[in-house]
């Protein structure tokens, strides 16, 4: 059978025998734990949103080519992909800097239908891409850690996962120190404030935005490494992430940092929950089912949208 | 919206006001195409460009004509496709009566998806119909006991019947294909003409506008979308008892809703014309493609999409047909002048 | 009384934009409504459309209250307004943008043309009638917007700065434009940043400065007012 939900290796959820509480606490801590990597997959959507107005359709297969490059990278070095997110975030930031400046930079000022048009086809043409380059087989990277865990009495915390989830959380924090502390990044929040100011200022946004396209990139491909060593790489990998960070964008407020981090941990809990409690199949429909009462309830997200911080 | 967004009424009147003629001509070469006894496979072609084409023109009343990007007309396809196909495998029911639950189904989707998102400003409602997409594809998969998930249904043929919409060759598959296009052309050129067509096209343009002359924005657009959403029912309806085989993955797939899209982009959005000629050039493209780098999962097909909507979004978004318009006049006025 | 505008009130934030604004519009007048740049006056026409929802008080036309309708309800009772920025359907032909204003009234397409080839006459674009709307003038444009306005039959029509960014003979030209409507029964509320044409062509003016009315009567009494002259004039002045 062929799903969207990334295929896991080591089971996502453990039998966990014994006290009625323990299945829902095992399902709290592996939402959270997936919530921190949706958190970074939603932030670098978040930055691309909230600087240049565009919803970036191809996000998730980013994501998708952050774990190829991780798993070519490991291949032929063998060196762990934790070491290895230092080379494929630079290289991924290239990259979706230069798809901003080829590509994107030509619709910033069309309508959303166009942009999505857009990132639509890239989307589809990177998955497809991969496809005919690499196969349709998943691939592993393995790691001595796979499958050691760390277990709070009847709880237990893989601890792969909890080294990406608190990965994922220092990046998002490294951004916002960058977008609050320096120069560079207060420049990014000016242009994504006002570009008309921002150019009175002295601020090229079209740099700014390749900068943001190219840090959005580089943080989803950042949450694909990070997940290799307990997903498979495979060339439709990237569509769950990607489709759960619109929901967790949305959720956020629409180009809100914060509200994407908060967004992205009720999601990763709500997908659990939903996988533990209703049917294991359903974990998605939670999900969109979520998604679609925020959007009728409180379209401006939990935090209430427009600002990038 | 801006150069890059589609005008309606003014390519509209060009192309097929004054030549009623030419249309018609077409069509009679249609109509009379099965009797110089074409082989089987250029019929079906034929027809899966008319089942295209229609999907196309659905797609379009909203999406076209409204500019409000739907990413879930797969999922529509499939909400008409699935209690058709249920209801004559399970129980006998005539495609006739189960195409029209199919419909329901369908319009009561368009209504979940835009209901709460046509209120709201914004890329939400392309990203409401990605999700409705999601949620239909999931739930098919999930309901295996009535649906076989992802082994699909495989329609029986139970010998030529009409009202079965079973037959033993391909003509009458085709001249249904054809009255279902003509269905999806007409239903275009009436919302153009109607003050539907110009409250969409005022949509479009630009939404505060639109309200401030009085338009409801929600109500045009869910209008627009129970329409479009019951033409893509009655497709999926009738192509399942025409292909005898669907399932999740080819109904109910992103892939097939950016199909759809592509179509209307290609040849043309917010014109009435638009997605005949571009399921024309699409589906043989299509067939090329897979003959070329065979229909598996390569994707070759899919590359060829992905290159196709980058390529016309950033070089001819007003689409193909564009290109034809000005040689059509000419045509037209050659024609009167011999006239 | 046609429109009542009863102790609006609009906060962004910690900022007033209006505050406690009141005036009356009387059937078949005028009103010039002015002000310096950022007084106020844009945000008073959102809020009488209900583009932004008021922080306080009403707005009543014919006792029939406005506050909490949508925009385009409060258009279909008979109050219409062009934008400051004015936004025209740029792809589709000048004639199909009035024709989609005069659909408020008709749902018949040649009703809707008729309607609109004749608003077009009375604003000087019938030459423009078959073009993009893209393809006009920024004075067109700001024509095309009153004309497709004009074509929904308003009881009340606002004119948010029509005549902004026009040259001394184009500024009359508008002025003609709004004393035939005017001669033809038609109320208006003209909002404009320049003083003299508003002065010219109002039966009455309303002076806002910091979102708060500071002055209201017959334009020669307002251009005598004191305050006026200080916050209007003077910050003029200052601009110039």
């Amino acid at each position: 059978m062929k799903t969207l939900s990334p295929q896991s290796r080591n089971s996502r959820r453990q039998v966990t025998q014994g006290m009625d509480l323990t299945p829902f606490a095992q399902a709290v801590v592996n939402g959270l734990l997936m919530g921190g990597l949706y958190a970074l997959v939603a932030v670098g959507l978040t930055i691309i949103f909230g600087t240049m107005n565009v919803v970036n359709f191809a996000h998730g297969e980013f994501v998708m080519l952050g774990m190829f490059a991780t798993y070519w990278l490991h291949s032929f070095t063998g060196l762990d992909p934790l070491v290895l997110i230092f080379a494929v975030m630079p290289l991924m930031f290239i990259f979706g800097a230069l798809v901003q400046r080829s590509l994107i930079q030509r619709v910033v000022s069309d309508p959303h239908e166009t942009q999505i048009l857009l990132t639509l086809g890239i989307s589809v043409l990177l998955m497809n891409g991969a496809l005919l380059l690499w196969g349709p087989e998943p691939r592993a990277v393995p790691t001595p850690y796979a499958f050691a865990a760390l277990s709070f009495g009847a709880v237990r915390i893989p601890l792969p996962r909890l080294i990406a989830f608190l990965v994922a959380l220092l990046l998002a924090a490294l951004l916002w120190a960058f977008l609050t502390r320096t120069d560079l990044g207060r420049a990014l929040r000016a242009t994504s404030e006002n570009p008309d100011w921002a150019v009175l200022m002295g601020i090229d946004p079209v740099k700014m935005y390749v900068l943001a396209f190219g840090i959005g990139i580089a943080l989803a491909a950042a949450a694909g490494t990070l997940m290799t060593p307990f997903f498979n790489t495979f060339p439709r990998a990237g569509v769950f992430f990607g489709m759960i960070a619109f929901v967790v964008v949305v959720l956020g407020g629409m180009g809100n940092i914060l509200g994407a981090v908060l967004g992205a941990l009720v999601i990763g809990v709500t997908e659990s929950l939903t996988g533990q409690f209703v049917a294991l199949d359903l974990s998605m429909f939670g999900v969109f089912v979520l998604f679609l009462l925020v959007l009728i309830f409180k379209p401006t997200g939990i935090i209430g949208g427009g600002r990038l911080y | 919206m801006d150069a890059k967004s589609l005008p309606a009424a003014g390519r509209k009147a060009a192309i097929r006001t004054p030549g009623n003629v030419l249309p018609l001509l077409l069509l009679a070469v249609l109509l009379a195409f099965p009797l110089a006894d074409p082989d089987d496979y250029l019929l079906r072609l034929a027809t899966n460009i008319f089942y295209f084409g229609a999907l196309g023109c659905a797609w379009n009343l909203i999406g076209g004509f409204g500019g409000q990007l739907s990413l879930a007309h797969a999922s529509l396809f499939a909400l008409g496709a699935y209690p058709t196909g249920l209801l004559l495998i399970n129980l006998g029911v005539t495609p006739l009566l189960g195409g029209l639950v199919g419909i329901g189904a369908a319009v009561l989707g368009a209504l979940a998806i835009g209901y709460p998102t046509f209120r709201l400003r914004g890329p939400y409602f392309a990203l409401g119909t990605l999700a409705f997409n999601e949620i239909t594809r999931i739930l098919l998969l999930y309901f295996r006991d009535y649906t076989r998930g992802p082994l699909g249904l495989i329609v029986p043929f139970k010998g030529n019947n009409p009202l079965n919409l079973q037959f033993s060759t391909a003509e009458p598959y085709y001249y249904l294909g054809l009255a279902i296009l003509l269905l999806g052309v007409y239903a275009g050129y009436r919302v153009s003409k109607s003050r539907m067509g110009y409250y969409l096209a005022a949509i479009r343009g630009d939404q505060d506008a639109a309200e401030s002359i009085g338009i409801d924005l929600t109500t045009t657009k869910l209008k627009a979308l129970v329409l479009s959403a019951a033409l893509t029912g009655l497709v999926g309806a009738f192509y399942t008892v025409y292909i005898a085989y669907i399932d999740p993955e080819s109904v109910a797939s992103i892939d097939l809703s950016i199909k759809i899209v592509l179509i209307a982009i290609i040849g043309g959005t917010g014109t009435v014309w638009g997605p005949v000629l571009g399921a024309t050039i699409l589906i043989p493209l299509t067939e090329v493609s897979n003959a070329m780098f065979g229909s598996g999962k390569a994707g070759a097909s899919l590359i060829l999409y992905a290159v196709l909507l980058i390529v016309i979004v950033l070089f001819s978004p007003r689409g193909l047909i564009l290109w034809l318009e000005r040689p059509y006049r000419v045509l037209l006025a050659r024609i009167a002048g011999k006239g | 009384m046609l429109l009542s505008v009863e102790g609006v009130t609009k906060r962004f934030g910690g900022l007033t934009a209006v505050n406690n604004v009141s005036f009356q519009i009387q059937p078949g007048e005028i009103l010039g409504l002015i002000g310096p740049n950022g007084a106020g006056k844009s945000t008073l026409v959102n809020l009488i459309t209900n583009y932004y929802r008021a922080d306080g008080g009403r707005v009543l036309l014919e006792d029939h209250d406005l506050v909490g309708l949508k925009p385009n309800r409060v258009a279909a009772l008979g109050v219409v307004r062009t934008f400051q920025s004015s936004k025209p359907f740029l792809d589709i032909p000048t004639l199909d943008n009035v024709m989609i204003g005069a659909f408020l009234r008709t749902d018949n397409p040649a009703k809707a043309r008729a309607i609109a080839e004749e608003t077009l006459e009375l604003v000087h674009l019938t030459p423009f009638a078959r073009v993009p709307a893209r393809s006009l003038t920024v004075q067109n444009r700001k024509r095309l917007e009153m004309a497709r306005a004009l074509a929904t039959r308003p009881k009340l029509l606002m004119l948010d700065e029509v005549m902004a960014g026009l040259n001394p003979r184009e500024i009359d030209d508008a002025l003609d434009t709004l004393r035939q409507l005017r001669a033809k029964g038609l109320t208006m509320l003209v909002i404009e940043h320049v003083m003299r044409a508003t002065m010219n062509i109002s039966d009455r003016i309303v002076v806002l400065d910091h979102g708060e009315k500071i002055a209201e009567g017959a334009p020669a009494a307002v251009s005598a007012d004191q305050k006026v002259i200080e916050a209007y004039l003077g910050r003029g002045y200052r601009h110039a």
